[in-house]
């Protein structure tokens, strides 16, 4: 770097001699004359640079005479030279300092008179690269702006070094057990399979049966049926073959494409109709071939049918064609104007109807037997709906249709037929008020004593306050804004529509007695009274029209429904004590409605009579007496089952049902706010503002068991060896019940399994140093810190991650290698 | 044994029982089965050179060269050890038996996030159970021994087979197991069993108590307590038991030398020892259930069942939940942390004679005064079975396969599956000369022991006990050294009595607060009290405290006051936000509303 300066310190020296030479200015000459002693400084160099003084050597020699002769003289003559150089400082040692101010001595200007001539070609060259090679150093940065980078260097680089260790921490962290020391030597025992792989032949003999086994084309290949030749031999047969099966298959994908671009298409199409009719057929057809399947496969069609099973018990699950939502309120709103809408909302109903209605539709193929009346009654309900040319899809009018029909063809329904007829009472007496004018003429013939009895019974039931109440809310449902006066008293409505009600309903009762007689009663708990049992038939109506259309899929079912088990008085009392008192009681039934659960199911099981033998007691003298009173007590007891036990129970059962509800608390002070003392009376309204509600009661967990009463206190011992909150990082208590569900213990396990479900996350060798882990190591290439760390990486679990994971730790050491 | 059964037309006696001292009745199914089981084995041997066979005839027929035979020959032997795997992968669970393991559905686990620490771990752990259950269920293969079972010809019936039929059918050292005791002094015996089946204690009402090894009839100790016996029970080990006295319990070695006298128990008719918990829980004439931990020597809860006297009584061994049945007709279900029963249950109209419950505490089997036999689903408290029989059961008993005995009268019946399925006739029957008061099937036998007016019987019930019993639970043939081990690992081990209930899970949920307790903690933070400190220099007259109570507690309530002003506020805007939302996205025709102010 300062040879080159120096060497251009020195040509620019020459240059200015020269142009001093040819223009003879004084300034330039002290400048060459200051370039001179600089030059002779650095005579050493000069002389290096012989070349460039070769052309004019004389008059260099002359200029060096005159100067030195120059300068002998000042010196020797101590004549000081009047400085005559324009410059504001002075300098002592006279030299001009280079910066004068501003009037800068610019390269253009000293060897701008160069361009003119063709002479010094060398020198113009020279200055030429001079110019262009010239690259001026920055500024030093800023201390901290200098430091900052540095440090964002630093960083960067360090990050990069740390990184490297995340995958392994992470596995670390991760691992199911860690071994310390983290290094081990895998030891692994040579498997036959590695001994074949690495096998070598090495003697002659084993060199030329490998050559035989491996060699030859026709060597017999492990994973291969055929050797190569033969393979050979049958691909050179079979070309046609191959030939033809290819063309089958570019066959076979066009058509695909075909097919594909068609449904494309049929996708795209927007016309509703089209899709309908589209569903329909497909329908249709899938209806047919579960048909065909019964025949051909009865397996497969049960399967089907289950599964329509399975849609329709969802479908009666949810709401979603119950035309409920807001969609079909809209609708509905729109329905009186709109046919279009009318029509939405009939489909819907439509459908809600076909898809509850599907199993009965199947079923009757299946036993065809059972449903034979009811498919006749369907069709003279057809014929009814011929007749009076209503539209059959309307869904308001079904039900009045079925009515109609059924009301027609009362000549003698079929005996199973009643039951169902009755549950149907209630609807149709409306009904019949409405259609059937010429019955109102007819008056109530003496001859049946049945009614009188009824009428009796009836009144039994119109005493009971509750039963009746809940009643006339059913009415209402049932008959919306229709005739009948809120007001009105039910006994009345009663009343009138049995004059009404004529021959059915003399019919109908004759079922009921029917049924009662008919009631197997050979129970336990066998007396049951008339007054129990009405109520029941009660209930029994109203489950039943609850239930509607598809509840009872057989007749079977129907009957049991009615039937009254044995055990019974035990659930027909009680809900008259609860309704009574207890208005949730009657809530909860009526949720029981809802989910179609009848409680009462599951206290009746038919007693089956086991073969047992009698004890005898023929031997026994001493004991005879003693035995034959414990028989005696036996069979009064027996004679006399107590039905107090049962009542007792219904009473303890209710007790603690409410002993067990939460009470309302009552703040009301006497007094306060108020004129207090004795006679004066408190305004409700503000007694009961000072009545703090309890919350609604919690189901208990014995509802809808009515043999048990389950204590619903909390053991508070239990508590104390319970976890109190839930541990953190479990999202729900059900899921860290769940993660202790299983025990660990080798009571319950295998030896193996206690060990792995036991399995400590750290374990140490004892004896053993364990030392930091090292980088040097860590990240060395060898195969065996590979395996083990995939080793580790196969205990973790966590499937996609590992794999990423290893991946990138894998792909890391590829490119280091 | 052939020729026997030819003669005498006997109903066929199948199964063979574990190990040495199982009785097993019949020597030639074992020995059929095992022919059957080599065939079995060999079956696959064939098929296999069956299939090389096929193999090596298709490369023949692919290429009919003679050298080509030659070279296959000599490679069928190489084949024959490169022969892949008939059956790959791990040997099939049985559904069945993976489901008897798995205990319950596990947590889905889904871990998203890159280090997911606990969640990677538990879904570890999920992986485990599941693997644990394979294993046990695997392990089933060990439990090479399966309970016996009597088969009837098809003009026979089981019921018809007496004991001696029996007997003599089987081998004699089972043949031994069945005998009768003739004690006809000390009139109506009870009996126990202790629980690895070793040994027998019984006692007479009139006061004789004995223990004994049954199996080899060794006599432990004789004794007669001078005095009424009601009951009498085995406590953890054969060294001690319990007998319930005509006024006190008293605790007797197997020495017959008297222990303890509890006189705190008195006029105990009934009772059960809880082998898990340490308890002996006692049910008296005057109508007390009390607990007594063994292993303290304390009461440990005592009720007054108010049912007046109580005489039936049976232990959940699966929740050591202790049943008592009434003359009312109800069951009731009683731990000793609970003053009140934890369930009570109708079952009969009239009086319960007979409890029992089966080991896995999955069926309940009640017997009334009103001859009903009936079974409950115990987890639901449902009734499964009603029994009409021709006298009510005065003793019921589950045997570990899950029979049912049952003592009417003088006969025992013996019915078989008839908790989940209707039984229509009794498996066995034996009838006694007198009426029947202790019943009790021998653990890891097929013995029924029987105590009655003349003394002890034991009968012979082909299939009654567990064929494999686990000996590090209930060992049959414990040594004195393993005995003495094992009482300390009980006690060890022992179950505290908190944990009794009717789920016994219980212990493994977490304890959540009732309605009530939450409002009492609710209560108890509005009436929380401000407590003014004690200062000094006269500044803590009684003026300035109250002054300063007052001055803090007024805060308290303004603070209140602001925060709910500023939840409501809070709530306000936040319902502003939506609807201004909702408006902003409203109907495009809603710009034709008029706009209010």
């Amino acid at each position: 770097m300062t040879v080159l300066r120096l060497l251009n310190i020195h040509t620019f020296c020459d240059i200015v001699q020269r142009s001093a030479i040819m223009a003879d200015d004084p300034v330039r000459t002290l400048l060459a004359v200051n370039a001179d002693q600089a030059d002779e400084d650095d005579s050493a160099l000069v002389l290096s640079d012989d070349e460039a003084e070769s052309d004019n050597e004389g008059q260099h020699r002359n200029l060096l005479d005159a100067i030195s002769s120059l300068d002998k003289k000042s010196r020797i003559k101590g004549k000081v030279i009047q400085r005559s150089e324009p410059s504001l400082q002075v300098s002592p040692f006279d030299i001009s300092s280079g910066d004068n101010g501003g009037s800068r001595v610019h390269l253009n200007e000293l060897v701008g008179s160069l361009r003119n001539t063709n002479q010094f070609s060398k020198v113009k060259t020279q200055i030429r690269k001079m110019q262009g090679r010239q690259k001026v150093i920055d500024a030093p940065l800023v201390k901290p702006q200098a430091e900052r980078i540095e440090r964002s260097l630093a960083y960067k680089a360090t990050k990069k070094e740390v990184s490297r260790w995340t995958p392994i921490v992470r596995q670390n962290r991760q691992a199911a057990q860690l071994v310390f020391p983290l290094q081990q030597e895998p030891v692994s025992l040579p498997t036959t399979d590695s001994m074949v792989k690495s096998f070598k032949p090495s003697t002659d003999l084993e060199r030329e049966i490998f050559e035989v086994l491996h060699g030859s084309k026709f060597a017999e290949r492990r994973d291969h049926e055929l050797t190569e030749a033969e393979e050979e031999a049958l691909r050179a047969m079979s070309l046609d073959e191959a030939l033809s099966r290819r063309k089958e298959l570019q066959k076979m994908r066009a058509l695909q494409s075909y097919h594909a671009a068609k449904c494309a298409r049929e996708k795209k199409i927007k016309s509703k109709k089209y899709h309908r009719v589209k569903k329909r057929s497909r329908l249709h057809a899938e209806k047919l071939a579960i048909e065909e399947l019964h025949k051909t496969n009865p397996e497969l069609a049960l399967e089907e049918i289950r599964k329509a099973e399975k849609l329709h018990a969802e479908e009666r699950a949810s709401l979603r064609h119950k035309n409920t939502g807001k969609w079909a309120r809209s609708k509905m709103v729109m329905a009186k104007f709109d046919d279009e809408a009318r029509q939405a909302v009939q489909e819907q109903l439509e459908k809600s109807r076909e898809l509850t209605n599907q199993i009965r539709a199947l079923q009757q193929d299946s036993s065809s037997d059972d449903d034979q009346e009811e498919r006749e009654e369907e069709e003279s309900e057809e014929a009814v709906v011929m007749e009076m040319g209503v539209d059959d899809k309307n869904p308001w009018m079904r039900s009045a249709l079925k009515i109609n029909s059924k009301s027609d063809q009362k000549d003698d329904p079929p005996v199973e037929e009643k039951q169902q007829l009755r549950t149907d009472e209630e609807e149709t007496e409306q009904v019949e008020e409405v259609t059937s004018g010429e019955k109102d003429t007819i008056e109530e013939q003496p001859q049946q004593k049945h009614i009188d009895e009824k009428e009796e019974l009836e009144e039994v039931k119109v005493e009971n306050a509750s039963t009746k109440k809940r009643r006339r809310r059913n009415k209402k449902k049932k008959e919306g804004e229709n005739e009948v006066e809120e007001k009105a008293d039910w006994s009345d409505v009663l009343k009138d529509e049995k004059k009404t009600g004529k021959k059915r309903k003399r019919r109908r009762k004759k079922t009921e007695v029917d049924a009662k007689k008919s009631r197997p009663d050979g129970g336990v708990m066998g007396r049951t009274t008339d007054e129990a049992g009405e109520v029941q038939d009660f209930d029994d109506d109203e489950t039943m029209l609850e239930e509607g259309l598809e509840r009872r899929k057989t007749l079977e079912e129907v009957e049991a429904a009615a039937k009254i088990p044995d055990a019974e008085t035990l659930s027909t009392q009680q809900p008259k004590v609860d309704q009574a008192t207890n208005p949730s009681l009657q809530k909860q039934r009526e949720i029981v409605k809802e989910v179609h659960i009848n409680p009462e199911k599951f206290f009746t099981i038919q007693p089956s009579k086991l073969k047992s033998s009698a004890p005898t007691y023929l031997d026994v003298d001493d004991n005879i007496d003693m035995i034959d009173f414990d028989q005696q007590r036996e069979n009064i007891e027996e004679a006399f089952a107590n039905d107090d036990v049962v009542t007792e129970f219904v009473e303890e059962k209710r007790k603690a049902e409410e002993a067990g509800k939460p009470k309302d608390i009552d703040l009301f002070m006497p007094g306060w706010g108020n004129w207090g003392g004795v006679g004066v009376k408190v305004n409700r309204k503000k007694r009961t503002r000072f009545i703090k509600r309890a919350p609604p009661p919690k189901p208990r967990q014995d509802w809808g068991l009515h043999h048990v009463i389950i204590n619903e206190d909390k053991d508070v011992h239990l508590k104390t060896h319970q976890v109190r909150q839930l541990p953190k990082g479990f999202g729900s208590i059900s899921e860290f019940e769940r993660s202790i569900r299983a025990p660990l213990g080798k009571d319950w396990n295998t030896p193996s399994a206690v060990a792995k479900l036991t399995e400590p996350k750290v374990v140490t060798r004892a004896g053993t140093i364990i030392e930091p882990i090292s980088g040097e190591e860590t990240f060395k290439k060898s195969k065996g810190k590979k395996m083990d760390l995939e080793g580790i990486n196969e205990e973790r679990e966590g499937g996609k991650k590992d794999r990423r994971n290893g991946g990138k730790r894998n792909s890391k050491k590829g490119g280091s290698e | 044994m052939a020729d026997d059964e030819d003669t005498t037309g006997f109903a066929k006696l199948k199964g063979s029982k574990q190990t040495k001292r199982a009785p097993r009745y019949f020597d030639e199914s074992s020995v059929k089965a095992s022919t059957s089981d080599k065939h079995e084995t060999n079956k696959p041997l064939e098929r296999k050179s069956e299939d090389k066979k096929k193999k090596s005839g298709k490369k023949r027929a692919s290429a009919p060269d003679s050298d080509h035979v030659d070279r296959k020959r000599g490679k069928e032997t190489w084949d024959s050890d490169e022969e892949k795997d008939p059956f790959p992968g791990e040997a099939p669970i049985k559904e069945e038996a993976l489901a008897r393991y798995t205990r319950g559905e596990g947590n889905k686990i889904k871990i998203r996030a890159k280090t997911a620490g606990p969640k990677l771990e538990r879904k570890t752990m999920e992986k485990k159970f599941h693997l644990a259950a394979q294993q046990a269920a695997r392990a089933e293969l060990l439990l090479g021994e399966d309970h016996g079972y009597l088969e009837a010809s098809d003009d026979e019936d089981t019921s018809q087979l007496s004991q001696t039929d029996i007997a003599d059918a089987v081998d004699i050292s089972a043949a031994q197991k069945h005998f009768d005791l003739k004690l006809d002094k000390f009139g109506p015996y009870r009996m126990n069993y202790t629980r690895n089946g070793r040994f027998l204690v019984i006692a007479g009402r009139r006061g004789h108590v004995a223990a004994l090894d049954w199996m080899s009839k060794k006599l432990l100790c004789e004794i007669n307590v001078m005095e009424g016996v009601h009951d009498v029970k085995w406590l953890h080990v054969e060294t001690m038991f319990a007998v319930a006295q005509q006024r006190w319990t008293y605790i007797y070695d197997h020495q017959g030398v008297e222990l303890h006298c509890l006189k705190k128990f008195n006029n105990v008719l009934k009772m059960e020892f809880l082998p898990y918990h340490f308890l002996l829980a006692t049910a008296s004439s005057t109508g007390f259930l009390q607990y007594l931990d063994v292993s303290l020597g304390k009461e440990l809860a005592a009720f007054n069942v108010k049912q007046g006297c109580l005489n039936v009584m049976t232990q959940n061994p699966q929740n050591a939940v202790v049943h008592l049945g009434h003359a009312n007709g109800t069951v009731t279900l009683w731990s000793p942390n609970v003053k009140e029963p934890l369930a009570k249950l109708l079952s009969h109209v009239t009086a319960v004679r007979s409890i029992a419950v089966d080991k896995t505490g999955t069926y309940m089997a009640t017997s009334g005064q009103d001859r009903y036999m009936k079974v409950f689903d115990i987890r639901a408290l449902k009734p499964l079975q009603v029994y009409r029989m021709s006298a009510g059961a005065g003793q019921l008993a589950f045997s570990q396969t899950g029979l049912v005995a049952a003592a009417l009268g003088n006969v025992v019946e013996v019915y078989k599956d008839c908790c989940s399925n209707v039984a229509e006739k009794p498996y066995l029957t034996h009838r006694l000369r007198n009426n029947i008061t202790g019943l009790q099937f021998c653990p890891y036998e097929d013995v029924l022991g029987v105590g009655h007016q003349d003394g002890f019987t034991s009968l012979l019930i082909p299939g009654a006990g567990e064929a494999n019993f686990d000996a590090f639970e209930n060992n049959p043939y414990q040594t004195k050294k393993q005995r003495r081990d094992y009482e300390v690992k009980m006690l060890l081990e022992k179950i505290q009595p908190e944990m009794i209930g009717l789920d016994p899970g219980g212990v493994g949920q977490v304890s959540q607060l009732t309605a009530q307790e939450v409002e009492k903690r609710e209560q108890e933070a509005i009436q929380k009290k401000f407590e003014p400190a004690k200062k000094k220099k006269g500044r803590s007259k009684s003026l300035k405290t109250v002054q300063r109570t007052k001055g803090v507690e007024e805060e308290w309530r303004r603070m209140k006051v602001r925060q709910k002003m500023r939840e409501e506020e809070e709530k306000r805007k936040k319902q502003q936000k939506d609807h201004k939302k909702k408006d902003k996205w409203g109907s495009a025709l809603d710009r034709f509303q008029k706009k209010e102010n």
